[in-house]
Formats: structure tokens, C-alpha cells, sequence
């Protein structure tokens, strides 16, 4: 615990006249070892005249034989894996293909245009699932209904499965059983000879009308930069080597979506929201990249492409901070060995996505989800914008991440997950902050994970208690 | 709406083209005959990367090169023919090569 | 040393009615932060022992702390009468120390971010400089470092930057932030100084003056296209801004700013040689010039926007200056000394040919029959001889400056310039484009 650790050395000098003889202290940042491995997020050359087919084939083509292997060390060895065009009726059989979830609910631009003369507009919802939806298998050249032992709600559009089951006479497959990739495999965590910290924040929400949260901004920044506390919480702090921001540093309320229906002329001296929200972003960053690495990812809400993957901010909007070295800006989702231990993680758009669309609700569950099918955004492009790829799709998950994190999640959650092969796998919700006033902090030689809470008082609170709880 | 006219007569075109072909094939000279080979050679090249197109193990071909399909075919380890790969290496620069059996076909 | 302190924490207590928080104390005092925890319990003890005027503290307590069944780490701002009750929840306790001292009691403690805001605003280049936690890889680039990190930057992932555009226009395709992405966002800072540099030469009689003179201040850290060029001058004016930095420049010191113009003076002097001649003719050309813009100048001044005054300490420079440079901007220093940066910045960059960015304003009117001044920054190519010198002249009289001011090499690197350049040629055009062109 970064309270236990940085608590050893009980004494509270700090409530005592000051003393000029003695020396002042000063920590040492710990430094950790450092090495980005977000390349497959990077998009290189960019051209949208590609269909989405090709990531869907190239999901497929890529899982194919994952899968193969899954289903054989679950139903055996011998047991027949058949393409749908083989498939005879009553045969029990297993099938790898792509799930599609039919779904009357979900928003379709041809639904609205047809239904523009004189039917209802399709009402905004929190979740698209219904009792009508119907899922779907397709392989690659065919697709089959699938009925029986599965989970149609929890089940999402994109994730590529086995099921094992044989095809009735009406056309139907009735599913026994099925099976996902499971975790991949990990390559072994480094022991560490120390405690180090990174602290995972995200959903700073700048910009916001709400300014009060930023005092407990405020104070997260001085925490990490030595700032306050006593000399032993100062000490805790220097052991934090490296800050990651995981997305929405901006507040939506930036984005003023009514600007685009304004007329010119009434918007012309009008600056846009985000300007200010971006300079006070760079302050910020300024005070914290002076004093620990930080990395900072994009997010929904963020000025750069809105599909996924989402590529690092300009550093042409952080003329203060961008000086300095210790500023990464970094693509969204995000990839890094820091002191071996491998750190990967979204801005939470892919598990918002799934939440939407299944009935899972908890984040931390669909975080793991997302590790069982190996595969980060399965909605994607399907629900989730993302850019056409057709080589190969980086959303899958290749290597085990030590640490998973995604971020602008309600409430922190964490837990540690131990796979079949013996990975080991620290889940994280980083909750987003302007609501919460919660960081996390995650220790990188135990992989125990806790929360930071800042908070302050305000007008007709008794009790003390976070800003906006209830928010 | 126009590039589908200009599709219609771009077949129509190559048909013509070959049947005058064949015409001359009746009087045999020997330039003529190299010609006819070379011809020959050219569509029996294209049938290859045809059934090369048309192979569903590799996936979907609108929107890419054919170079690509089969770098993505290779990638995922699917055996892609070698043969292929070589011709569209020699063949580089021709769009007839180069592209697939739609890839004229707007999106 | 001793207690004068206390008595400086009085005044700013009691007479400045301030709220006085440890990290503004510490940044104006500059003293460590621990030091100046300490100082405000001394002061606060003290006060208590007097038992004279009232003061009312907030404190800062961390420790660990359930909530919901989860253990955290918490770190809050407590007024002092919750203090008791928010130490006996956390266990064990981390820290306890003065968060700030004031005279009222806060209700809210908004008013304590607003203080450390300005106070951090005040030393944003060395705010974690009094802190405990030092990071010795957290040095700033230099410039030239920091084009070499760009370039590095620009050429690891060559394809975005260049084919963005070219994959946009061929493929009408959503991805909005690459449309133009650099010119886009660059505007937005560009713009936001603009107003700044409009303040500080609120007195100029003619466009292309003004131009000229916000030039050598203002714009020398956007000016990366030529950074052999860039790289000397910040090194000719490294020196005095750096002994400016170092010598702490806590808030009390601040208002010291007559010290600023005068080493820019110095540097001019050093720079320009031919000073007295170019002066006399940048005089004599203010006069001619003066009494024509003078007419239409009331009129235009309606639509010009005037920025806040507090905002300019807080400058933006567009682009990722090199600290001294933002020291450097100090609010008016240009009043006093007009012609002389003006001509100075003609004569040093001589015969080189350059690029520079430049505040250029427009005047035009638009179709409701409204002037309207625009002022936005261009970017330019140009070389100083005599002959520009005479074209800069007739400039001044020419209702039309942006066009020969920019000398024989105008080169418009973006449409929408090219747009406002031809704009100023045909009234008509120039209305409708002006009126468009988003500020």
C-alpha cells in the first residue's frame, strides 16, 4: 500500500516552527526502465477507401487456428472442426466463426432515413439489447443462426468463437457448448527489487463548467510533484515513476456540437471551448512533466481522430510542456514496458461499447471479457469507429499484459487474474476523475493496485467527503 | 453513373480486341506467331491471379492490391501460391496485374 | 532570518486580506515547501498565543482510508474544525500539515485552487522548484533539441503527416482532426496571442508598423521554418533571460518590469549598427503616414478586439517556445521604444532572406457596411533592402499594407491565406472572405 509505505517513519514535523538549520529534503524521482510498444497502434499511411470486410477476414484468418486450439483442448482432440458449407444437418461439430448479433435496436443510419417520413425518431437509449435479438455465427463464407446454450445478451457482434453443437433440420445450429480464445500467452514479469508506482488517471474533464474539481486536480498534481504532505509522503511520491493519462483530458462540454448548426457570422469571434481547455491542459501538464514522466493518451472527447486506433494528441497544442521530454503523448489504445511489466490499456471507448451493447454492465467484467476472447474491441468497427484495417487487426490481444487497464470507467475497480496458462493479469478500471477525484496507483513489483481519493470541502458539507460523489 | 459506362465499353473493348486477334491468327508469320505467344503467355497470367481473386481462403480482394491480399495471405500463414507472388513482382506496373478481377469497380 | 516571516505572513494575512496557502508562500517566499508548512503553523501558533485578530486555517490530512470496503490512499483539504474528525477515519494518518491560512473562514474551498493558480501561472517554468521530488530526466529541451526531437518525431512515422491530406481530399472520409491539422490548431494559439500582441502596440498609427514591430517579439517562437536562423537569436538572448529566471522571480518581485525592455534595448543596440539612420526614417514616415490612417483609425478601432489585461502575463506563444521567450513578453515594454524595434529587426536581418510570421491587420468593409479589422498572423518569405525599405514606406499609405509589405516574395502557404491576400485586392471579395474567415 502506498499509505503503509509511505507512512513508515511516523512523525509530523510539519507542525512545529521551521527550523533553519536543517536541510530541506529533496527526493530523487525513481526511474524505471521504459519502452513503448504502441506501434500497431500507429496508423501509417491512411486511406478509408477499404471496406470493413477486411478486418473482419483478417480477424478471422488471424484466430482461426487460436481458436482450433482452444476447441480441441476443450471438446478433445478428435473432435471434427467443420466450415459451415461442410456442415450436415444433425452432425455434431464444432464451428469457428464471428459472432453477429442482429439487433433491432441498434441506431442504423438506414433506419433513420427510411423512417424520415413519418415514423418516430429511434429514442436514445443506455443499451440496445432486446429480446428479439438474434445471433448469428458466419464463417467465412456463411453464416448460420445459432440457438441453445448461450449467452445471447452477454454475447457481442465481432468476437470470434467455437461452438460446438450440431445443425437441426430447420436450419438452426443449436449451440451445446462454446469457447473463446482464453488469455494469451505472457511472458514472465520481472521480479523487481523495489516498490515503484504508476498512477493511472483519466477523464480530467477540463473545461468543464464545473471548475470546482479542480482544486482536487490540483492536489493530485502535488501529490506526485512532492508538493504536500509530510516528508515521508513526499518520499512515497518520488517512488512513483511514471503518470499515465488515459484519455478524456478534455470535458465533452468542449466539443460544442451546437457550434456546427450556428451560423458563421454569430460564432465568428468566438473562441472554441477547447482552446482555453487545452491551455490549461498544458499548465498542467507543465507542472507534472517537470517533475515525473507522463504519458498521455487521448480519448473520446480529446482533438485528435475520433476511430479507434486513436492517434497521439499534436504537440503542437502543448507549447509549454512538449519542451520537455518527460511529455509522451501516446496513442489510445496504448502499450509499454515500464521496468519489464507490460502496460496496456484503452481510454475505455471499447468496454463503454460492449457495456452498451451486452448486458455485462461492470467494467472490470468486460475488461476480462475482452482478455478471454483475446481481443480488445470486438465491436469494433461494427459499433465501435475504427479504421479499416486489412492486413491485420491490432486490436488483438497477441501477448498477455501484465497490467490491463481501460480508462473513464464510473467507479475504480481492480483485481488480479490468474489464466489457465498461468498468466497473471492486473485488471484496472481507472475511474474517471473529474467525477470521482479517484487516481490509482499501481505498484508494478507486487501488482496491487489502490486507489488515490482527493477531496476537499465545499457549501453545506458536513461531512467531509469526495467532491461530486454524487455525481 | 459514368464509370459504369466506362466499364461497359472497357469490356466491350477487350472483346473486340481479342477476336480481331484470332482473325489475324489465320495467317501465320513468324513475328506474328511471337505475338500470338506473348498473348498467350498474358492470359494464361491472368486466369492464374483470377483463380488467385476468386480463392475465398485469402478473403475479400475489393479495395487492396493483389500484392497485398497475398502479403495478408502469407501473414496469416494460409500458403498463399509462391507463383503468384513472383508474377506480380515482375508485373508490377500493370494495373491489369496489379489489381484484382473488380478492382475497377468503384465502392 | 528569524521571525520576519511572521510578520510578512501578517501582512499579507491581515492587511492584503489574502489567503496565504503553503505552496504560495513557498513560491513567493522561496522557501521549501516543507519550510513554508512550517513557517504558516509557526505563524498560525503564534496568532493563537496572541489571541488577537482571528485567523481561520485549512489543513491537509492523508492517510489510509476505507471507503465502501476499499482501501485507498487519501489525500484531503479539511477546514480546521473537521480536522479532528477526518484524522480519526484515516489510519494511519500520513500527513497533517497547514494547507493555508486566511482571514475569513471558507466556506468553499474553491478560493484555494484560484490562489495556487495564480501563483503557479506566476512560476509555471519553475513551479515544482521549491517541491521534494526531483526528476533528473525532467530537463528541458533546448530548442534545437526540440527541432531534432520533432524532426525525429516527424520522420518515425513519415506517412501520417504527409499522405493525411492527400488520403482525405481523394477519399472524402470522415478523420477530421488530420484535414489540416497544424495549421488548424497553430491558428487557434496564433489567434490567442494575437489579441496580446495587440495590446502591448495599442498606440501604432499604421498596420504595417505594427506589423513590423510585434515582429521581433512576438512571433520569434513560431518561426521554426528556418532554424539555423531561430537557434542564434535565442542564443543572442539566452543569456539575460536566463539570469532573469534564475534570480527567482517570486510574485512580489514581479511587478520589476521596466528591467525587461531595457536589456531588449540593449540586444537592439548590439544587433543594429544602423540604428540612427533607420530611425529617422521610420519617424519621418510615421508622419507622412499619420495623418491618413488617423481618419479611418476611430472608426476601425470599434472592432478590434481588446484583450483582458490580466491575461497577458499568461501568454500562449504559439508553438512551443523556448522558455526565455516567454519571459520575455512581458505585458507593454514596446510603448517606450517603438521605432527603434521596428528598425532594428529590418536592419539585422539584413540581406538574409527569411521567413517570419507577422501580425497583420486588415481593414476592409464588409457587406453590412461595417468596418472590420482582422488581424491574423502570416506567414512571410522576405528579404530587407533598400528597396523594401521603400516599399514598406509607400505601404504605410497604402490602404492595401499586407501585400507589399511581404516584399517581392510573398509566398502563401495555405489556401485560406491566399484567399485573404487576393481578398484585399477587390473590395468586394475581400468582404466576403474577411466576413467567413473565422477568427
Amino acid at each position: 500500500m502506498f499509505s503503509d509505505l509511505s507512512g513508515q517513519k511516523q512523525g509530523q514535523c510539519l507542525l512545529s516552527p521551521p527550523l533553519f538549520e536543517d536541510q530541506a529534503p529533496v527526493f530523487e524521482r525513481t526511474s524505471s526502465r521504459y519502452c513503448p510498444r504502441s506501434e500497431r497502434y500507429t496508423v501509417g499511411e491512411r486511406s478509408f477507401s477499404r471496406q470493413y470486410a477486411h478486418i473482419y477476414a483478417a480477424r478471422l484468418m488471424q484466430m482461426k487456428p487460436l481458436l482450433s486450439e482452444a476447441a480441441q483442448q476443450k471438446w478433445g482432440a478428435e473432435v471434427p472442426i467443420k466450415k459451415l458449407c461442410d456442415l450436415q444437418a444433425g452432425e455434431q461439430c464444432c464451428i469457428v466463426g464471428t459472432l453477429f448479433k442482429g439487433m433491432e435496436l441498434q441506431p442504423s443510419i438506414l433506419k433513420e432515413i427510411s423512417d424520415e417520413l413519418n415514423l418516430l425518431p429511434q429514442p436514445a437509449r443506455v443499451k440496445y439489447i432486446s429480446e428479439t435479438d438474434k445471433l448469428i455465427l458466419e464463417d467465412e463464407l456463411q453464416r448460420i443462426k445459432l440457438e441453445g446454450k448461450i449467452d445471447r445478451d452477454k454475447c457481442v457482434t465481432g468476437s470470434v468463437i467455437a461452438v460446438y453443437g450440431a445443425e437441426k433440420n430447420d436450419g438452426i445450429f443449436t449451440v451445446e457448448d462454446f469457447c473463446a480464445a482464453d488469455f494469451p500467452a505472457q511472458t514472465p514479469r520481472p521480479a523487481l527489487s523495489c516498490d515503484t508506482f504508476v498512477l493511472l488517471a483519466s477523464g480530467l474533464g477540463l473545461g468543464s463548467s464545473r471548475a470546482d474539481s479542480m482544486l482536487g486536480l490540483q492536489l493530485l498534481v502535488d501529490m506526485v510533484t512532492g508538493q504536500l504532505g509530510e516528508q515521508q509522503e513526499q518520499n512515497g511520491a518520488a517512488t512513483i515513476s511514471r503518470i499515465i493519462l488515459a484519455g478524456n483530458l478534455l470535458s465533452q462540454n468542449t466539443q460544442e456540437k451546437d457550434a456546427a448548426l450556428k451560423p458563421k457570422y454569430l460564432t465568428k469571434k468566438t473562441q472554441a471551448g477547447s482552446v482555453e481547455a487545452v491551455r490549461l491542459l498544458d499548465e498542467l501538464l507543465l507542472q507534472l512533466v517537470a517533475s515525473v514522466p507522463v504519458d498521455v493518451m487521448p480519448g473520446q472527447y480529446d482533438p485528435t481522430n475520433y476511430t479507434l486506433p486513436q492517434q497521439p494528441l499534436h504537440p503542437c497544442m502543448f507549447p509549454l510542456s512538449s519542451a520537455y521530454p518527460t511529455l509522451h503523448l501516446v496513442s489510445n489504445p496504448y502499450q509499454a514496458d515500464i521496468d519489464g511489466v507490460r502496460v496496456l490499456g484503452t481510454s475505455g471507448q471499447n468496454v463503454r461499447d460492449i457495456q452498451r451493447y451486452s448486458s455485462m454492465d461492470n467494467h472490470l467484467d468486460i475488461l476480462e471479457e475482452t482478455l478471454q476472447l483475446q481481443h480488445m474491441a470486438p465491436t469494433a468497427p461494427d459499433t465501435l469507429g475504427c479504421y479499416p484495417f486489412y492486413q491485420k487487426d491490432p486490436f488483438i490481444l497477441e501477448e498477455c499484459p501484465h497490467v490491463y487497464f481501460s480508462g473513464n470507467a464510473p467507479t475504480f475497480q481492480s483485481k488480479i487474474i490468474t489464466g489457465a496458462g498461468g498468466q497473471e493479469v492486473l485488471l484496472v478500471t481507472v475511474p474517471e476523475f473529474s467525477g470521482t477525484q479517484t487516481a490509482c496507483l499501481v505498484n508494478l513489483r507486487t501488482l496491487s493496485c489502490e486507489p488515490v481519493t482527493f477531496s476537499a470541502f465545499c457549501v453545506g458539507d458536513d461531512e467531509e467527503g469526495p467532491m461530486n460523489v454524487s455525481h | 453513373m459514368t464509370t459504369k459506362h466506362g466499364l461497359i465499353t472497357d469490356s466491350f473493348k477487350v472483346v473486340k480486341k481479342a477476336r480481331r486477334e484470332r482473325k489475324r491468327e489465320k495467317r501465320p508469320s513468324p513475328p506474328r506467331q511471337l505475338k500470338k505467344e506473348a498473348e498467350a503467355v498474358h492470359e494464361e497470367e491472368l486466369q492464374k491471379l483470377q483463380q488467385f481473386d476468386l480463392d475465398w481462403r485469402f478473403g475479400p480482394c475489393t479495395g487492396i492490391s493483389r500484392l497485398q491480399r497475398w502479403e495478408r495471405a502469407k501473414l496469416h500463414n494460409l500458403n498463399p501460391p509462391d507463383e503468384i507472388k513472383e508474377l506480380l513482382l515482375k508485373t508490377q506496373s500493370d494495373p491489369s496485374y496489379s489489381h484484382s478481377l473488380w478492382g475497377e469497380y468503384p465502392l | 532570518m528569524d521571525d520576519l516571516y511572521l510578520d510578512n505572513i501578517d501582512e499579507f494575512v491581515n492587511d492584503h486580506n489574502k489567503i496565504v496557502t503553503y505552496k504560495w508562500l513557498s513560491l513567493t517566499l522561496g522557501v521549501h515547501v516543507n519550510t513554508a508548512k512550517q513557517m504558516l503553523y509557526h505563524y498560525l501558533d503564534h496568532k493563537r498565543k496572541e489571541s488577537s485578530a482571528q485567523v481561520h486555517a485549512t489543513y491537509l490530512v492523508s492517510g489510509k482510508f476505507v471507503d465502501n470496503g476499499q482501501t485507498g490512499h487519501r489525500v484531503s483539504v479539511v477546514r480546521e474544525d473537521q480536522l479532528e474528525d477526518v484524522k480519526s477515519r484515516m489510519s494511519p494518518i500520513v500527513s497533517v500539515h497547514i494547507y493555508s491560512v486566511q482571514k475569513a473562514l471558507l466556506k468553499d474551498s474553491g478560493p484555494l485552487y484560484s490562489v495556487d493558480y495564480d501563483a503557479v501561472k506566476d512560476n509555471l517554468q519553475n513551479c515544482s522548484r521549491y517541491g521534494a521530488v526531483r526528476c533528473s530526466s525532467a530537463v528541458p529541451m533546448s530548442s534545437l533539441e526540440l527541432q531534432q526531437a520533432r524532426g525525429a518525431r516527424q520522420a518515425l512515422p513519415p506517412e501520417p503527416e504527409q499522405k493525411k491530406s492527400s488520403a482525405n481530399t481523394d477519399t472524402n472520409v470522415v478523420s477530421k482532426p488530420p484535414s489540416k491539422p497544424q495549421k488548424g490548431i497553430m491558428g487557434m494559439f496564433a489567434s490567442k496571442a494575437a489579441p496580446k500582441a495587440q495590446e502591448s502596440s495599442r498606440d501604432n498609427k499604421s498596420e504595417q508598423e505594427e506589423a513590423a514591430r510585434v515582429d521581433p517579439v512576438q512571433s520569434k517562437p513560431a518561426r521554426k521554418p528556418n532554424p539555423g536562423a531561430n537557434f542564434f537569436r535565442v542564443q543572442t538572448s539566452k543569456k539575460p533571460a536566463e539570469e532573469k529566471t534564475s534570480s527567482s522571480p517570486p510574485p512580489a518581485e514581479q511587478n520589476l518590469l521596466p528591467s525587461k525592455p531595457q536589456t531588449k534595448q540593449e540586444a537592439a543596440a548590439v544587433e543594429a549598427p544602423k540604428d540612427a539612420k533607420r530611425e529617422s526614417r521610420s519617424k519621418t514616415k510615421r508622419v507622412e503616414s499619420d495623418s491618413e490612417e488617423d481618419k479611418t483609425e476611430k472608426k476601425k478601432r470599434r472592432r478590434i478586439k481588446k484583450p483582458d489585461p490580466d491575461s497577458s502575463d499568461e501568454d500562449v506563444i504559439p508553438d512551443s517556445p523556448p522558455r526565455m521567450e516567454t519571459r520575455r513578453l512581458s505585458p507593454s515594454p514596446e510603448k517606450e521604444i517603438p521605432p527603434v524595434t521596428r528598425s532594428q529587426c529590418g536592419n539585422i536581418e539584413g540581406k538574409v532572406r527569411k521567413r517570419r510570421r507577422v501580425l497583420k491587420s486588415r481593414a476592409f468593409i464588409d457587406d453590412e457596411g461595417c468596418i472590420v479589422t482582422v488581424k491574423d498572423y502570416e506567414s512571410e518569405s522576405y528579404s530587407e533592402t533598400e528597396d523594401d525599405v521603400q516599399a514598406t514606406r509607400q505601404a504605410g499609405k497604402d490602404p492595401v499594407p499586407a501585400k507589399p509589405a511581404v516584399s517581392n516574395k510573398q509566398e502563401d502557404k495555405k489556401g485560406h491565406k491566399k484567399s485573404s491576400a487576393n481578398a484585399n485586392k477587390g473590395a468586394k471579395q475581400a468582404s466576403i472572405m474577411g466576413f467567413f474567415h473565422k477568427k
